[in-house]
């Protein structure tokens, strides 16, 4: 489903385009700069170091975990483990595997998948509506009555979000709290940012 | 197009310098993607293990403004020890996940690697993100001690302690009467686990357990 989504959608293009072009330039650097008595490891070591290219302004959580902020850290929390409410057995057993790392007990585990599925659902409501708005006006733009709406939608986001994170503090024992703090921030040094500007 | 690239063409030789140059400036601009849109880009790569040993990678790129109607795509890879190689890629409006699993092989286990490509692009102005995110754990089976702390009031569980020595990781774990042929709960027990090694704590992940004699050696520590 997600690949007739990319097929339809302009970042389709964008991927087909860009794949193809990365291809052919990596065969290329590759080509040019290695010999074949280089080791696999050592072309997995100049992939890595590829891999560590940046966004500009990014910040990385690897170098700067503290300056990524916690709520940024939940919210990716939240997206990576919400899984849709009629989930199968095998996805709410990926939920779970990637909260494992918190050491959380049973019903903490439990908590905290609650309250990430709900506000990704919420989130989900947001879009669709931010879909229909962009449906009915193709050619949106600031001076249109419905923008403001929009923008709403985005602070509405940001409000679910902050809720969100206090209900984890009264659905979680405050053990279990402890622990997802601690592992949230292990976690920001695996997560970047780029700051509105 | 192979011959493009012949280092012994000495005339594609004289040629290379600006070859070179082309080419960086290509590597350097898709890298730096377009210019930035309005909001705040987020980026994630993670890996971990399931209750049946397989590990899962996955990426997340969230570029969400509902004004502009971002959209967002990833590209995950996850890699074992071997070679073994899964990927992935998927996109959606707003924000997206890409998740890819590889199963349990007792003869892979050692540094996986996970690495995400996110991009995010703006209806108003093109290319907004393209960038790299990666993650690593080491994983290892581990044979562990314990010894029985005390019987839970249901008589069907019990709490033991790693004993070899205690305070160590996976410090504790629970084993079920019906964990153990015939069903009992044996005053020692050696635990199979999975384990994620990285970082500063092991997380183990529960496998069979089976009665011991004493509580060492660890037989695989």
């Amino acid at each position: 489903m997600l690949i007739d989504h990319l097929n339809k959608t302009k970042i389709g293009k964008y991927f087909r385009q860009k794949t193809i072009l990365i291809f052919l330039m990596t065969v290329a650097v590759v080509g040019l700069l290695e010999s074949p008595s280089r080791s696999t490891s050592k072309v997995n070591a100049l992939k890595m170091r590829e891999q560590q290219n940046n966004a500009p302004g990014v910040i990385d959580g690897a170098v700067s975990p503290q300056l990524i902020p916690d709520k940024v850290a939940y919210s990716l929390l939240f997206l990576s483990v919400a899984e849709l409410a009629n989930a199968s057995p095998g996805q709410i057993a990926r939920a779970r595997a990637k909260i494992v790392k918190a050491h959380l007990d049973e019903a903490d585990i439990n908590a905290f998948l609650f309250t990430a599925n709900e506000y990704v659902e919420k989130v989900k409501a947001l879009s669709a509506q931010a879909a229909e708005i962009h449906r009915r006006n193709p050619s949106l733009n600031s001076n249109n009555p419905e923008w403001q709406r929009l923008l709403q939608l985005d602070k509405q986001k940001d409000q679910h979000l902050t809720s969100s994170i206090a209900l984890l503090a009264t659905r979680l024992s405050p053990l279990g709290m402890r622990k997802l703090q601690d592992y949230l921030q292990d976690a920001k040094r695996r997560m970047k940012m780029v700051p509105e500007k | 197009m192979a011959s493009i690239f012949n280092l012994n063409n000495l005339r594609i030789l004289k040629k290379l310098p600006t070859a070179c140059q082309l080419l960086r400036t290509g590597i350097i601009l898709m890298f730096l993607g377009g210019t930035p849109c309005f909001g705040q880009y987020t980026y994630y790569s993670d890996l971990s293990a399931d209750d049946d040993w397989n590990i899962i990678g996955w990426g997340v790129t969230d570029v969400t403004s509902y004004a502009y109607q971002h959209q967002a795509a990833a590209t995950v890879t996850l890699r074992s020890p071997n070679g073994r190689i899964t990927f992935l890629s998927g996109g959606d409006y707003n924000y997206v996940r890409t998740d890819v699993m590889l199963v349990y092989d007792e003869s892979d286990l050692g540094e996986y690697t996970v690495s995400t490509e996110h991009f995010g692009e703006c209806s108003a102005m093109g290319t907004i993100l393209h960038a790299f995110s990666y993650a690593y754990e080491v994983f290892s089976n581990k044979q562990l001690t314990y010894e029985r702390q005390f019987i839970y009031e249901d008589g069907n569980e019990a709490l033991y302690k790693r004993c070899n020595p205690p305070g160590t990781p996976c410090d504790t774990a629970r084993g079920r009467r019906i964990d153990f042929t015939p069903p009992h709960l044996p005053v020692y027990m050696i635990a199979n686990w999975f384990v994620i090694e990285t970082g500063q704590f092991w997380t183990c992940i529960g496998g069979k357990k089976i009665a011991a004699d004493s509580c060492v050696p660890d037989p695989r520590p």
